[in-house]
């Protein structure tokens, strides 16, 4: 591929004085003329020489496929007008619109909602809610449970001394 | 004598500058005060080169009319932005180039290229460009045939970069400085210089590669060795 022959950077100073001087004779008119240390690169650079020597083919080619753009058709500028100016219709309409102020007020409502509810949550988390420590934990898990009658006999027991504390 | 009638003839053009610029601002105020008519001869200065910036991008004249207008639409709503620092023609072709980058991102309009597509008449045709001299190459009245030497051209710009198209486009054909084209792409005029003489040798390797691939192609069809 092209980029790959030579450095680009090396070239470069090169190549801005090369498309000067090639745009320069074709501008002009005349023979491409070239200095002696521009000439004594292009002997070592097959880049540029290509670049020299496509300059004109190029230019050839692009001018005998494509034409210059012809200008607006008629009615154009009408139309960009009347572009205008529903355009602004629209913005006018946005801006009287009845539900307008409704429609701001409800994002004004959305925006303190969610900064409320942020506030709250912080103020949750930081002071009301109990912060168990591990400890706690530990202590919950190895608590004995109470014992629980285990015969009828133990159960008419439990409810008669229940019956007693009342 | 005859360096002072040069001289004079400077300072005068100097002076029909300053004053069509300074016409131009005055229309600019106008225009961002709300007068139609000072916009409407902003537009009718600048419109062909809006045309030909963006022409020089998308090339087809249904796409060009459409983003053009967008442009004036744009450039009408944003002018009370405008500040007056650059000309307002570069403002509003920065604006141009704008509106086509996002056009062509929005319909992703990049074409497909084969290598050997090309019939034996577009070979013949292609390899006439490189045997005629320089200039004497001529469009023809047939607007069929244009319309497939246009075809032909722009498969080969297809394979170059976006914004490499776009400058070779410019000012090959339709007459942009180097100058010009750095200002209305926003890139310094030197890379403009070195990236059209790579895109220059570019398009004429590909140009050969492709009239080359399809020489090959065509000969193997005809079963010629």
């Amino acid at each position: 591929m092209w980029n790959t022959k030579k450095n680009n950077t090396e070239c470069e100073p090169y190549e801005v004085r090369l498309a000067d001087a090639v745009d320069g004779a074709a501008e002009r008119g005349q023979d491409l003329s070239l200095g002696a240390d521009l000439a004594a690169h292009l002997a070592t650079c097959a880049n540029c020489r290509e670049g020299v020597e496509g300059a004109e083919l190029s230019r050839a080619l692009l001018r005998w496929g494509l034409e210059p753009t012809m200008g607006a058709r008629p009615g154009f500028m009408a139309r960009v007008f009347a572009a205008i100016r529903a355009e602004e219709e629209i913005q006018t309409a946005q801006k009287t619109s009845f539900w307008r102020p409704l429609e701001h007020l409800a994002s004004r409502v959305a925006l303190a909602a969610c900064a409320a509810v942020m506030v709250m949550s912080f103020y949750i988390y930081a002071f009301v809610a109990p912060h168990a420590t591990s400890q706690d934990v530990t202590e919950l898990v190895q608590q004995p449970d109470t014992q629980q009658p285990q015969t009828p006999d133990e159960v008419l027991i439990s409810l008669a001394e229940r019956a007693n504390v009342r | 004598m005859d360096h002072v009638l040069k001289m004079g003839e400077k300072s005068g053009r100097a002076e029909v500058v300053e004053n069509a610029a300074a016409h131009e601002r005055q229309l600019v105020r106008r225009a961002q005060q709300g007068e139609v008519a000072a916009y409407e001869e902003l537009l009718a200065k600048n419109q062909q080169r809006v045309f030909s910036v963006v022409g020089g991008i998308l090339r087809r004249r249904e796409d060009i009319e459409d983003v053009a207008q967008q442009v004036f639409v744009k450039a009408y709503f944003s002018l009370k932005r405008f500040d007056l620092r650059s000309a307002f023609g570069t403002w509003l072709y920065k604006i141009a180039v704008n509106e086509c980058w996002d056009y062509l991102r929005k319909k992703k309009v990049r074409r497909l290229v084969y290598e050997a597509d090309m019939s034996e008449e577009q070979i013949r045709q292609l390899q006439g460009v490189s045997e005629q001299p320089f200039g004497a190459l001529r469009s023809p009245e047939d607007a069929s045939k244009r319309l497939e030497q246009r075809e032909l051209v722009e498969r080969l710009l297809s394979e170059l970069d976006e914004q490499d198209q776009a400058m070779l486009v410019m000012k090959e054909v339709e007459g942009f400085s180097v100058e010009e084209i750095g200002e209305t792409l926003g890139i310094n005029v030197n890379t403009v210089k070195v990236r059209l003489f790579r895109a220059r040798g570019r398009l004429v390797e590909i140009y050969r590669r492709r009239l080359k691939g399809a020489t090959v192609d065509s000969k193997s069809k005809s079963g010629n060795p």
